[in-house]
């Protein structure tokens, strides 16, 4: 198996370079919109404007101070939407599955392996070159994460190979930052521990860094050790997360009150992954003390979660670890992230035990009595009356947990 | 120097396997020998699709012509110059 990453090279301008040839090997920044340059920031820079430190998103006055005869091109959009679509429709004749991350960058599966790989990208390669004019980078290696470094690291017109047997060899030396997925922050986090290179990370005992890190340290570790993360290609960094949070009427102890609103919020985001058609691998609980103390934790679960009481198990775990008994609550946040439209693993569901339907019944029959507008005070309500007795669907969670 | 654009204009092209080339065009009197095609895109309004061709005439100088799938007419409808400016 091989994973490709395709990277056209300073796109914008490269296509402002393809259609004007007097721009080619010169300093080319594009700006702005179709209707000024003057009041726009660069959007993209070719290779030769890079030297003169333009950066993407920095002002036109700024960009013109650093670089006064270089040459400002207007945007267009349509153009390079139409050069995009041309990639993607040459991309998909290899046969392979292609997954387009933004346009001008694709992913491409190979299961045949390097050669396989190697040799598409030789073709596409030479393909954008002769027919569209501008150059791309490709990166190869066993994972996405991967070959989108190995495509940073042959930049520009390269074709760059990380194999299993090398991924040390190859990456160790670089900072952490250059792993795709890392920011400022996290790198802020790994430096205050010494952590600077790829090869210091690899070196770092890995469970000390989950206290700060909570689940990116596996997706840290998977990435540079080669393996697909759990979650699936870039995740959690990305803003695919779903969260909803109630703060109490009343401050409380009571842990059924607790449980009854974490309940509700799990139901809610199971609804929101329905409507989405998507699962989730990782439940964030977060509870704020009466003193104004927040307290949270992260747990990612082996399987992807679909239902109510997927979540709700989760929770209940988080919430077993983290809640303080006799401490009082005012507010009661959960949330879900590792978010995946490809629902790998799905667990038999015994229609006569369905808890996650029994959950939903409860809080049907609570809204239908109530009102949707007023589900948080009838769930407080009922919270250690029906909830806890009647159909008890917190103990039953805890009760699947033991399960799985 | 160019006068108005976007202008109309008879053009010679070739039409083979889907793929169209403008091989020459006649601009305000004067005809031009495409010597090379630099860029073709495609612009999509509902069903109506403009073709678009940036082309060169042994010069520095590259021109935008742009056929209507509608009308099925040809228009000059920018000039690159080498300066990264655009005449339109
Ligand atoms: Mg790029």
């Amino acid at each position: 198996m091989a994973e490709m990453f395709i990277d056209c090279d300073s796109f914008f301008a490269s296509c402002e370079q393809a259609i004007n040839p007097s721009l080619r090997g010169k300093p080319v920044a594009v700006v702005g919109s179709a209707e000024s340059t003057q009041r726009g920031v660069v959007t993209a820079k070719s290779r030769e404007a890079k030297k003169y430190g333009i950066t993407t998103g920095m002002p036109y006055f700024q960009a013109k101070k650093l670089m006064p005869n270089g040459y400002f091109i207007r945007g267009k959009p349509h153009v390079y939407l139409d050069f995009s679509r041309k990639l993607h429709d040459k991309l998909v004749t290899y046969g392979k599955y292609v997954h387009p991350c933004s346009i001008d960058e694709f992913h491409v599966s190979c299961p045949e392996g390097y050669e396989a790989a190697i040799s598409i990208a030789e073709d596409f390669r030479a393909w954008t070159r002769n027919i569209l004019g501008i150059t791309v980078t490709a990166g190869v290696a066993d994972t996405r994460v991967l070959a989108k470094l190995a495509s940073d690291m042959g930049k520009p017109d390269g074709l760059k190979v990380i194999p299993y047997e090398d991924i040390s060899k190859e990456i160790d030396a670089l900072p952490v930052d250059d792993l795709p997925g890392i920011g400022y922050r996290t790198a802020a986090t790994l430096a205050k521990r010494g952590v600077h290179t790829l090869g210091e990370l690899r070196a770092f005992p890995k469970e000390l860094l989950r206290p700060l890190m909570g689940v990116r340290v596996d997706w840290l570790y998977d990435s540079i050790e080669g393996r697909e993360p759990a979650y699936g290609w870039g995740l959690p960094f990305k803003t695919k997360s779903m969260s909803n949070d109630f703060t109490l009427l009343e401050s409380t102890a009571d842990e059924d009150v607790i449980k009854a609103h974490l309940l509700m919020i799990a139901d809610n985001l199971a609804g929101r992954l329905a409507t989405e058609n998507m699962a989730a691998r990782v439940a964030h609980l977060h509870l704020r003390y009466t003193d104004f103390n927040d307290v949270g934790g992260s747990f990612t679960i082996g399987y992807d979660m679909t239902l109510t009481d997927h979540i709700m198990d989760a929770l209940l775990h988080l919430y077993k670890r983290i809640y303080v008994p006799g401490r009082s609550v005012r507010l009661v946040g959960a949330g879900i992230s590792g978010l995946t439209k490809e629902i790998q693993l799905r667990l038999p569901i015994d229609e006569e035990s369905d808890i996650g339907r029994r959950i939903r019944d409860v809080l049907g029959d609570m809204s239908s009595r109530f009102g949707p507008a007023s589900i948080r005070r009838a769930s407080v309500a009922c919270s250690t009356g029906m909830i806890a007795n009647m159909v008890n669907p917190l103990t039953a969670g805890v009760t699947i947990s033991k399960g799985l | 120097m160019y006068g108005d654009l976007p202008c109309p204009i008879s053009v010679t092209a070739r039409f083979s396997k889907g793929a169209i080339s403008p091989l020459a065009f006649l601009w305000s009197g004067r005809a031009y020998k495409v010597s090379a095609i630099t860029a073709r895109w495609a612009k999509r309004s509902g069903a109506v699709v403009e073709h678009h061709f940036a082309v060169l005439s042994g010069g520095p100088d590259v021109y935008e012509l742009e056929l209507s799938s509608e009308t099925l007419t040809w228009r000059i409808v920018k000039v690159y110059l080498p300066d990264g400016s655009t005449y339109s």
